[in-house]
């Protein structure tokens, strides 16, 4: 199911953001990683990932943003994720204990200023 | 190796044999003084030579005497001889020589003779040792028997001894003798003391002041044994400078052979070919292996390298060199140094190549040229792969630039000549024929010759060889020779070799075009005059075939796809031309209506020139012209005539009752030469010709026809015939309305005369059944004749008697036959003729109801629609009664109206069945009764044309819980179109049940109709309801807005989900919206007959339904009631199909989902998870940690490896106590999980999110069962 997420990518400040939109699940969680990639930019500082808008999340979706961090790490860049607060993808996130290996902003302009801070 | 010996001929022999003789001494000296003097003096110069030589032997003794005479005429023969003659014995010279010797020898025996008497008389020991000190010579004298040694001052001096260290003993020598030296020495020394006499040796001694000198020692007896102890004397003399010389000859010899061996070697080792020869000559002194590869011929043949070198190499241009502009014959003549210049070379095999030479100049010491050194580099290979690659990249820029590949090739065709061959063909296989696509040479008029053998010899598709048999097996073919032979054995007949001698043709190559594993054409190349093509060359064109074959199937594809889209845009077209047609057709009201829509339309539609539409005139003999366009007036009043041997497409089209297609002129005239309708005249280039058929009976045909000719493709065709087909049902249409037109007009004319006959006439348009009508036009035409009985009998189905179907005045009428031919009306039926009889007893009477009804007198007359009888009327009175004209005559239009109404009503009787039945089998008899969904459905046919249309409704329950509702509409009208509205419903309900989701069962659908040959082309919306009932999966294939009802009553389009109408384009894509229903909404589907109207836009139509519904409240039936209703006080036309349904919030205690193993179920699964999940109250954050907690399990279920059939998952959800219960089941193992794996990570969350966690494995798959407390929503 090719409509279940979406993942729209702006600039700001040179920073490149990926908002996604919808759900991730085991099915599109490749597609979503391979759009992330596509938005990391190795001159950029880093990469910031939106999931205000994401409806749902699980392993497959946390592994993918693992993966999208590590990545980004690689390449010497700063991957922050932005989530809102008692969101279920904040609450997913904890559970894997994602914030380890990544910080959870709770808006783009903190992410950003983190980011870019680097 | 070739190692030439440096040429030995300095002439320095004689010299050193004349240097030998001086060193001799004076006595030689003097001799040959005197010799040459002699010589020199010509005349008596023999007596002084003579003399001299007597001196010398004199002198010398008898060998310096012979060295002398030899040396005097080997002096004379080289210095006085003219220098031709050096080397040759003069004639003259060897008399001379053969004279000196013998005078030479006897004088010297005569005076060795005198000598040793001589010196037996008196020792003249200071002459010798006089004579040995000149000579640098050392003489001795040694006693061997006491070691006694006697040196001359000269010897000592050579020994380096002074007077005073020599002690006269020969052990002093010895112990100067160098210790090598000392063996040889000693031996000599035994020798001399066991009685040898003469002795030589070279010994090295070394001088007690350090100096090693060589000394060679030679001796003799001197005094004989008869004297008592011998005594042995001899010379010494210093050979050192002789020997070093000598031993530095030889290291000097040893040096140049080591050096030139290992030059040699060098020089074999190099990678290009070396040649070092000789100035000014040019012989090559030295080169090696490569210079004879590059060559072609073995170094030794080749003998100066300028000469033969250049004889068989030319420039760039093609110029040979000469001699004098060989490079290593400039570097020899004037020093200059040539690098890198290239030549192509022709070797003694034939074969060229191109060769950098480049040379040099060895200069001597002095700074003159002694040789040249000049390689060779073979760079042909090099040469031929920067032009192949320069080649190739040019051909790939063209092979980029366009996508008509027929051009592309053309130009591909004209890149290749006549760099690579002289000629160039490239053949490609199209529609399954080996098709020549381009031809090239340079010459205009070779291609024409080239096309002429092609016309005449076309292409044989099984030939062994050339491009069909390259094209057959995908394999080159390269001919590097042509001969004669090869063309004979390929020439069919004498003149096709001469044609091909005639081109002379002299190499030849095919390569295939292939890409994608199919051989799809083939390159050939051919060269003439001699030009050899070669592997290189063959290599070459496999790699350009390879590129060309890519660009051309792409090409190919691109093309394939622009004609695909193409046709899809026909195919709408031509839709919405036939519904043009249709349309049009039902506002036709007359025959000439119909005809002139079709003239119109058709020539729209098929892009015609010329149109006609001829009816078959009621006698069934020739036509009448209903309507044409394109004709001139004269040519439409002569038209087609049943006239035998006169034949045209029309009454071809008649008679076969098959579509007539022509598609040339030449055709036309082939086939129909003496036409009645005369084709010549007509202008048609080409033409489709179709009957017109109701039933199998022909009334006329549709003719179209075209100022060009031209093929007609099957789509064309199937259009001709379906205009056709819609052609000959208006007009029969019309026709029953014309003929009801013209009998009212009839019975009108009667009436005013007849007024009381005009409720018969009415009769007949009552509606209702055959037999209503029957009935009635029986009991009033009884009644206005004042008969005492009526009936009309009809022919039965199988045509051979007459059965009553309406009487009046009877006992007992039912089920009489008569067969035609006997009785009364048996006899009318026969003879198709009235027939009055006064008195019935005169008959045989053959039907028991005529025979029992006391009828006295009876009139009767045959019913016939179009020259068919349909059955018999008659009146009968119980007495005698003369049938008056007036009587007659009512009875004959009743006849009349009743054949019509027979007619008309078997029409429409068999086409109501028909309709019935479809109907019946194609909506749903009954619509299932579902909890939670209300539903109320209606059809209401079109109110024109046969009351059977192409649009369905249907709701079906699927085995999760789901509810499909679909309502759709196919184009069309008739028992077709409800034949494939009736599979299309079947076959959407069978992708339902498959577990499809709307978009893709509608994309299934569209394949499915696009595949179907009957041109379906059809409307559907397609909803799944949840088991929730809270939310719809909404699709639509260019179907009409469904419309939503909200709780509150208002009415909105549902938006999003829609596509394009199945049967449009195979590659349409379908997507779906799903839509979250208020509890208590309605959604409303219907067809566009419901909305469209032909005065309005249809968003009116879908605002006026908005409204209706928004305004009716009440049960649901009451709403489909009323909307269809509505349709009354409108024009509709179309069918209706409406689906109205309600849905109310379930709330099932249990969810059962079973789903696929892939990932692409986890969404939908979540979807119905959540809704049941809602439906029971449970919180946004319980449902999602659900929603996480499951599909964590789900996706372990699917990624397990399943090495086993029925990948399904199960998902059992209930509320138990307050709280949910989950299982879900798989038929797998679940993958071990890693320490930080995604499932391991996955198990952590169900344990997270869940209170009970229960993981159990069998060999039967996995389970888990997962538990949660539910706090509830409140409310």
């Amino acid at each position: 199911m090719s409509g279940l997420s979406e993942v729209e990518v702006v600039a700001r400040a040179g920073v490149p953001i990926a908002r996604v939109r919808g759900e991730i699940d085991l099915s599109n969680a490749d597609q979503v990683l391979r759009s992330l990639e596509d938005a990391a930019d190795e001159d950029a500082p880093g990469l910031v990932v939106d999931l205000r808008e994401l409806e749902y999340l699980d392993s497959a979706g946390v592994r993918l943003l693992f993966q999208a961090a590590r990545t980004v790490a690689d390449a010497g860049g700063r991957f922050v994720a932005v989530v809102a607060p008692d969101s279920p993808a904040r609450r997913v996130l904890e559970l894997a204990e994602a914030s380890a290996l990544f910080p959870l902003e709770e808006s783009e302009e903190a992410a950003l200023q983190l980011v870019s801070s680097v | 190796m070739t190692r030439l010996q440096p040429s030995s001929r300095a002439p320095f022999r004689p010299l050193l044999l004349a240097g030998v003789a001086v060193a001799l001494g004076g006595p030689a000296l003097v001799a040959w003084l005197g010799t040459a003097a002699g010589l020199a003096g010509k005349p008596g110069s023999a007596a002084l030579f003579l003399i001299a030589v007597i001196v010398a032997t004199a002198t010398g003794g008898l060998l310096a005497g012979l060295v002398c005479v030899a040396a005097s005429s080997l002096a004379f023969t080289y210095f006085f001889l003219e220098p031709v003659h050096r080397f040759e014995l003069h004639t003259e010279g060897v008399v001379g020589l053969a004279t000196f010797l013998a005078a030479a020898l006897v004088t010297g025996l005569v005076l060795e003779a005198a000598q040793r008497t001589s010196s037996r008389l008196a020792t003249s020991e200071q002459v010798l040792v006089g004579a040995l000190e000149l000579g640098r010579l050392g003489a001795w004298e040694l006693a061997p028997q006491t070691g006694e040694l006697w040196l001359s001052a000269q010897a000592r001096r050579l020994l380096g001894l002074g007077e005073e260290d020599f002690d006269g003993r020969v052990e002093t020598v010895l112990r100067l003798v160098h210790p090598d030296d000392v063996t040889r020495a000693a031996e000599m020394l035994e020798g001399l003391a066991a009685g040898k006499t003469e002795i030589a040796l070279e010994v090295r001694i070394v001088r007690p002041d350090g100096e090693a000198r060589w000394i060679e020692v030679r001796g003799d007896t001197v005094r004989p044994p008869a004297r008592g102890a011998s005594a042995v004397a001899g010379v010494l003399s210093d050979v050192t400078e002789r020997k070093d010389l000598a031993e530095a000859r030889e290291a000097q010899i040893a040096e140049v052979l080591r050096e030139h061996g290992l030059l040699s070697s060098v020089i074999d080792q190099m990678p290009v070919g070396v040649v070092v020869a000789e100035a000014p000559s040019g012989t090559i002194v030295v080169g090696n292996d490569e210079v004879e590869r590059i060559w072609g011929r073995p170094l030794a043949e080749l003998g100066g390298m300028d000469a033969d070198g250049a004889q068989r190499a030319y420039r760039a241009n093609g110029r040979p060199y000469t001699p004098e502009e060989w490079p290593l014959a400039r570097t020899l003549r004037t020093g200059e140094v040539v690098v890198g210049e290239r030549i192509e070379l022709l070797r003694a095999d034939g074969s060229r190549s191109v060769v950098e030479v480049s040379s040099a100049p060895i200069r001597d010491r002095s700074g003159a040229i002694a040789a040249g050194v000049g390689t060779f580099s073979e760079v042909t290979e090099r040469i031929e792969r920067e032009r192949r690659e320069r080649f190739l990249a040019d051909a790939s820029t063209l092979l980029a630039s366009s996508l008509d590949y027929r051009e592309t090739l053309a130009r591909v065709a004209e890149l290749l000549v006549p760099g690579i061959a002289d000629w160039c063909s490239i053949e490609l296989v199209e529609n399954g024929e080996i098709r020549n696509v381009a031809v090239h040479h340079n010459d205009p008029a070779k291609v024409e010759l080239a096309c002429r053998l092609r016309q005449e010899y076309p292409v044989d598709p099984a030939s062994p060889t050339g491009a069909p048999a390259v094209i057959r097996t995908g394999r080159s073919e390269l001919y590097a020779d042509i001969t004669d032979e090869l063309l004979q054995q390929a020439a069919r007949d004498e003149r096709q070799l001469e044609l091909m001698r005639e081109l002379r043709l002299s190499s030849a190559l095919v390569v295939p075009l292939t890409a994608r594993g199919e051989t799809f054409g083939a390159v050939s190349l051919v060269a003439e005059g001699g030009r050899r093509l070669d592997a290189r060359d063959l290599a070459l064109a496999e790699e350009l075939a390879r590129r060309a074959a890519v660009a051309v199937d792409n090409a190919r594809l691109y093309e394939g796809q622009a004609r695909a889209l193409a046709a899809a845009e026909e195919a709408r077209t031509r839709t919405a031309r036939l519904q043009a047609v249709t349309e049009a057709l039902a506002e036709a009201v007359t025959r000439a209506d119909v005809a002139n829509v079709l003239v119109r339309e058709g020539l729209v539609a098929l892009r015609a020139q010329a149109a006609a539409v001829f009816a078959l005139a009621a006698s069934g003999q020739g036509f009448e012209t209903l309507a044409s366009a394109g004709y001139p007036e004269e040519l439409i009043s002569g038209r087609p005539t049943f006239e035998p041997g006169t034949e045209g497409p029309a009454e071809e089209a008649v008679r076969t009752g098959e579509l007539v297609v022509a598609e040339s002129p030449e055709e036309v005239a082939a086939r129909w030469p003496s036409a009645s309708w005369p084709v010549e005249r007509t202008g048609d280039c080409a033409l489709m010709t179709a009957p017109l058929l109701v039933g199998e009976r022909p009334v006329g045909v549709l003719h179209m026809a075209f100022r060009q000719p031209r093929a007609f493709d099957d789509m064309e065709r199937a259009l001709m015939q379906t205009l056709a087909r819609q052609c000959a049902q208006a007009l029969e249409r019309a026709r029953l309305f014309e003929h009801e037109q013209e009998a009212r007009a009839q019975a009108e004319r009667l009436a005013a005369r007849l007024r009381r006959l005009q409720t018969v006439v009415d009769a007949t348009f009552t509606t209702g059944s055959l037999d209503d009508v029957l009935r009635e036009l029986v009991t009033r035409l009884r009644d206005a004749i004042g008969a005492d009985t009526a009936a009309i009998l009809m022919v039965d189905e199988a045509g051979d008697s007459l059965v009553v179907r309406q009487a009046i005045g009877f006992r007992d009428p039912t089920d009489t036959r008569v067969p035609i031919g006997e009785g009364f009306a048996g006899r009318i039926a026969a003879t198709r003729s009235a027939y009055v009889v006064p008195d019935l007893s005169e008959l045989e009477v053959v039907s028991r109801h005529l025979r029992d009804s006391g009828v006295v007198s009876i009139a009767g007359v045959p019913l016939i629609v179009e020259g068919r009888l349909v059955g018999v009327a008659h009146v009968g009175f119980r007495h005698g009664h003369s049938f008056d004209r007036e009587e007659l005559l009512l009875l004959r239009l009743v006849a009349a109206r009743a054949a019509v109404a027979v007619d008309r009503a078997h029409l429409h009787e068999r086409e109501h069945r028909i309709a019935e039945v479809l109907q019946r089998s194609l909506l749903p008899e009954r619509l299932p009764a579902l909890d939670g969904v209300e539903v109320a459905a209606r059809y209401v046919p079109g109110t024109i044309g046969v009351a059977v249309g192409g649009d369905w409704y249907d709701v079906f329950e699927l085995p999760d819980g789901w509810i499909g509702i679909a309502v759709g509409d196919v184009v069309g009208h008739g028992v077709r179109a409800a034949a494939t509205m009736g599979r299309l419903r079947h076959v959407l309900r069978a992708y339902a049940v498959e577990g499809f989701g709307p978009a893709q069962a509608l994309g299934r659908l569209n394949a499915l109709a696009c595949e179907s040959s009957d041109e379906t082309f059809a409307t559907v919306v397609y909803a799944l309801v949840s088991p929730t009932r809270a939310r719809v999966r909404l699709a639509s294939a260019g179907h009409p807005p469904v419309l939503v009802r909200g709780p509150d009553g208002a009415v909105h389009q549902a938006e999003g989900g829609r596509s394009l109408p199945v049967g449009a384009t195979p590659d349409a894509t379908y997507s779906e919206v799903e839509l979250r229903l208020e509890p208590g909404s309605t959604l409303v589907l219907y067809t566009d007959g419901l909305v469209e109207r032909r005065t309005e836009s249809i968003d009116v139509g879908i605002e006026r339904l908005v409204r209706l519904i928004e305004e009716t409240s009440g049960p649901l039936d009451e709403l489909a009631d009323r909307i269809v209703a509505q349709l009354e006080d409108t024009d509709h036309t179309d069918d209706v199909a409406l689906l109205a349904v309600q849905l109310e919030p379930q709330t099932t205690p249990r969810l059962s989902l079973r789903f696929p193993a892939e990932p692409a179920a986890l969404a939908p699964m979540r979807g119905s998870l959540r809704a049941w999940l809602e439906a029971h109250g449970a919180r946004e954050d319980e449902i999602f940690d659900i929603l996480v907690a499951v599909n964590e399990a789900c996706s372990n279920a699917i990624e397990h490896p399943l090495g086993r059939t029925a990948p399904d998952v199960t998902l059992d959800a209930e509320m138990v106590n307050g709280g949910v219960s989950l299982v879900i089941g798989d038929r797998g193992r679940w993958r071990p999980a890693g320490p930080r794996g995604d499932r391991g990570r996955g198990l952590e969350f169900m344990d997270a999110l869940m209170e009970g966690v229960e993981v159990s494995r069998s060999d039967d798959g996995t389970t888990v069962h997962l538990r949660r407390r539910l706090r509830r929503r409140s409310g």
